[in-house]
């Protein structure tokens, strides 16, 4: 009896640190599994530039860096998606213009580039202006708002669309020289039955610049002396489409590209998901050769660099 | 002997019941993520550097120098890794600072490499650059090639992705061949996609 009760006694010990044994074991394994995930995410991770609403009087915009995947909550909050204009420019320009008080009466055009209205604007249209005629001891700031009732209306190609396809995102850039007044990351473009793809930027400030168009999966297209007058300023460029194959969104198409490609083309005709949708050249719901053949049309160097 | 009832006999074998049901629920768990994070580490793996770009200058035929450019994509059945693309940038050029230029066999000036047939026959591969550059010293080529199968190209011995002639030079040594390998890469076919040929 006493040796049923050691050995019942010794099987339930046993039997104790088996769990325990497998509980630490599982949760090492859930750690390192977490461990790797979060290094994935990170290399993942994609940051953009927002202009962020500071809510203090002194400094009201800041320009920072964030995560991609922050972006809506900011946006959500008034900040701004972009670079913060340079501020003394702005300001200068703006106060001439806010004699106009053109309060853009007339102005239909509605943004889809998460730049307007909803999602914020370039900083030309609030731009806070300090009174100070007054006697240093009555001096109050008042605030007027500058309202520039701007459209970038625009329509661009992408290599291998040639119908009806889903909407699509691409990244605008208005540069004058060397330096990027506005940089919107995500403007949608609507396409035809053409394949055209269509997009609405409203209020970006008027002047002469450089538009630098960039597609996910494409190289970048570079279009010079565009003049932005107040009011609506439309722009057909779909003569010259977006080239497919920058992959990897560095803006070369090289062997790296052709290398992502075909890491994903593992059946003759490989499903889309999100993880490889850029690949999905012509939009046709399948990576294949087809899609290949698009990229192979461009690719006769070592390095074919989009337009910059 | 304390006498057992029925509820104690009953409570008994539900408690044994309960803890042989968590034993299997552990080890199919234990199992699952055992495989789970063995996949997610073989995924971040990088390759090793099993890739190899050699080349070799053989003896002239009428003072015209056969140069093969060989390649493998792994050391043995055990240490290979399948790749889609090879890209090869290089600098043919002359020790002694003589003329020289890329011809074919019969010493006619050529404007592209020609692949070789273990490749070129292969409806898989496929070659979209392939130009030479001829300056006055050195002759600059570029040249990919793209495997479009499902699983990849691997092989673990040597085989001659190309060949060209060299005319003018005056010895074997006396042609260097130089990738610039910057830009030059073996790409494997699996994720995360990585240069294989360091």
């Amino acid at each position: 009896m006493r040796t049923s009760n050691f050995f019942r006694s010794f099987a339930g010990f046993g039997t104790v640190a088996v769990l325990t044994l497998g509980v630490v074991f599982g949760v090492t394994l859930v750690k390192q599994e977490q461990d790797i995930r979060n290094q994935a995410a990170e290399l993942k991770e994609h940051k953009v530039n927002v202009c962020h609403k500071t809510g203090s009087e002194s400094n009201s915009w800041e320009q920072i860096e964030i995560s991609e995947n922050a972006l809506e909550s900011h946006l959500s909050h008034g900040d701004i998606q972009g670079n913060c204009p340079t501020s003394s420019d702005d300001k200068d320009k703006a106060k001439g213009e806010n004699k106009d008080k053109d309060k853009g009466k007339g102005d239909d055009n509605k943004d889809n580039g998460r730049g307007g209205p909803s999602g914020g604007v370039s900083l030309a249209n609030n731009v806070t202006v300090n009174n100070t005629s007054l006697a240093a001891s009555e001096v109050k700031v008042e605030t007027k708002y500058v309202y520039v009732t701007t459209a970038f209306d625009f329509k661009i190609a992408f290599q291998g669309i040639t119908d009806k396809k889903p909407d699509k995102t691409v990244r605008v850039i208005f540069r004058r020289g060397e330096e990027e007044l506005h940089v919107y990351n995500k403007v949608e473009v609507k396409g035809d039955a053409k394949g055209i793809y269509r997009g609405v930027i409203a209020d970006v400030k008027p002047g002469v610049y450089e538009v630098l168009i960039k597609g996910d999966g494409f190289l970048q297209r570079k279009f010079e002396n565009v003049d932005l007058k107040k009011g609506k300023n439309v722009f057909d460029w779909s003569k010259d489409a977006l080239l497919a194959g920058d992959f990897n969104a560095d803006n070369i198409i090289n062997a790296r590209d052709l290398a992502e490609f075909l890491s994903f083309y593992n059946q003759v005709l490989t499903p889309v998901t999100s993880e490889n949708r850029d690949f999905d050249v012509n939009m046709d719901n399948q990576i294949d050769l087809e899609d290949l053949k698009y990229v192979f049309e461009n690719y006769n160097s070592l390095e074919l660099r989009g337009e910059e | 002997m304390s006498k057992i009832t029925k509820k104690h006999f009953f409570g008994l074998s539900l408690l044994k019941l309960l803890g042989v049901g968590v034993l299997v629920i552990g080890v199919i768990a234990g199992f699952n993520l055992i495989k789970r994070t063995a996949f997610l580490s073989t995924s971040a793996l990088t390759p090793a550097s099993v890739g190899l770009v050699e080349t070799a200058v053989k003896d002239p035929v009428n003072g015209i120098y056969p140069v093969d450019i060989n390649l493998r994509t792994g050391t043995s059945e055990t240490n290979i890794e399948a790749i889609s693309t090879v890209a090869l940038k290089f600098t043919v050029s002359s020790k002694t600072g003589s003329t020289i230029s890329l011809t074919d066999q019969d010493g006619n000036l050529v404007s592209e490499i020609t692949p070789g047939a273990n490749f070129s026959q292969n409806s898989d591969f496929s070659f979209p650059v392939n130009k030479i550059d001829t300056t006055e010293k050195n002759i600059e080529a570029e040249f990919v090639s793209v495997n479009t199968s499902l699983n990849g190209y691997s092989t673990f011995n040597s085989e001659r992705l190309m060949t060209f002639y060299v005319k003018g030079a005056n010895s074997k040594e006396e042609i260097e061949i130089e990738f610039n390998k910057d830009v030059s890469s073996m790409f494997s076919k699996r994720r995360p996609v990585t240069n294989i040929w360091k």
